[in-house]
């Protein structure tokens, strides 16, 4: 196995494992606003793991550039997405849950 | 070693479909199928180089602007009542 | 010259995603896109100084980048922590935080990055401040001593 194999290999492993996480995290956190901690930021570190990891076998440099515009878009829309359902849930009248909320249940 | 990081995506992708179908909110829903959205894209990509096809990438680039367009269109529909 | 910057930019982005230059019919549909794109775009108004900030920017946005990757990877590990630990450490929280970014091209990038940093999130841009949502309150405290900020304003070039 070449080493350009392993490097994405070790890539491939840790952008799963935060992508894993995240997926997780959505399931678990209590309420929609911890929510968006667990999906809006592990997205953007998984892709790029991801994405680096597939850079080292990609075959011509086309296929690299095209990888960085992937990565590129998503770096940039992910974080604003995320702010938008934000702000719309906020305007919508969603209240954050707190330590209080679940002390009185 | 692709394949294996499709079915760990795909892993992460059936919890996200949970959250989605649970709700409680439609800001949630909306939330998980952002997510799904970044998810596929990848697992595009990966699917790409796994069949040693790259010409893959074209299709995710697409995909990831029209996803984020969804998620945007969506929410200015909820926002504003209209698209327009 | 951000007309000729746009058209710059929309050619080298086809010959990427093309990577051929012997069709003479494709070459000429590309160009048909272009000529229709920056048409477009002129009609929609979006070719203006927040669109090209100016080579400046760019230069001082690779000195930023750095900073954004390491807080990401940080704030990954951090979700990565509370997501394991079978309490879930958390106890949420909304604070205000006032910000001094001169530009709108700063602000959105200071909101942007708050939401990459570990434990919080931008909820909402008013001109008295941002809303966060903080995991914890150590989170909350970490943006009040304004290492971001300064930054920002280093890459916003106002400081």
């Amino acid at each position: 196995m070449e080493w350009t194999h392993t490097v994405t290999a070790v890539f491939l492993g840790l952008g799963c494992l935060f992508s894993l996480a995240g997926s997780v995290g959505l399931l678990r956190f209590p309420d929609f606003y911890s929510r968006l901690h667990a999906a809006g930021k592990t997205d953007s570190l998984a892709q790029m793991l991801i994405l680096g990891g597939l850079l080292f076998v990609s075959p011509d440099w086309g296929v690299s550039a095209r990888l960085a515009i992937i990565a590129v878009i998503l770096f940039f829309t992910a974080p604003t997405a995320t702010h938008a359902i934000t702000k719309a849930a906020r305007l919508d009248g969603l209240e954050p849950w707190t330590k209080e909320d679940a002390n009185h249940e | 070693m692709y394949i294996a990081a499709i079915i760990a995506l795909m892993v992460g992708a059936f919890l996200i479909l949970i959250r989605a179908l649970r709700g409680p909110t439609a800001y949630d829903r909306i939330l998980a199928m952002n997510a799904m959205g970044t998810k596929t894209v990848i697992l595009v990509a990966l699917l790409g180089f796994a069949s040693g096809r790259p010409d893959f990438l074209d299709l995710a680039i697409v995909y990831a602007l029209v996803s984020f367009i969804t998620t945007v269109a969506i929410l200015k529909y909820i926002e504003a009542g209209r698209l327009d | 010259m951000r007309y000729l910057t746009f058209v710059l930019v929309l050619c080298g982005f086809y010959a990427v995603l093309s990577g051929q230059f012997h069709n003479s019919f494709l070459m000429a549909v590309g160009a048909g896109c272009i000529a229709l794109i920056v048409f477009l775009g002129a009609r929609m108004g979006i070719v203006d100084e927040e669109s090209y900030p100016g080579p400046g920017v760019w230069l001082r946005a690779l000195l930023y980048a750095p900073y954004l990757l390491w807080q990401v990877i940080i704030s990954n590990i951090d979700v990565l922590k509370r997501v394991l630990s079978p309490s879930m450490p958390v106890s949420p929280r909304m604070v205000r935080v006032p910000y001094s970014t001169k530009t709108a091209f700063g602000t959105v990038t200071y909101a942007n990055s708050i939401t990459l940093t570990p434990g919080t999130v931008t909820v909402e841009v008013t001109d008295d401040g941002l809303l966060i949502h903080a995991l914890t309150a150590e989170a909350a405290d970490g943006l009040k001593d304004g290492s971001m900020e300064a930054q920002v304003k280093r890459l916003e070039g106002t400081k």
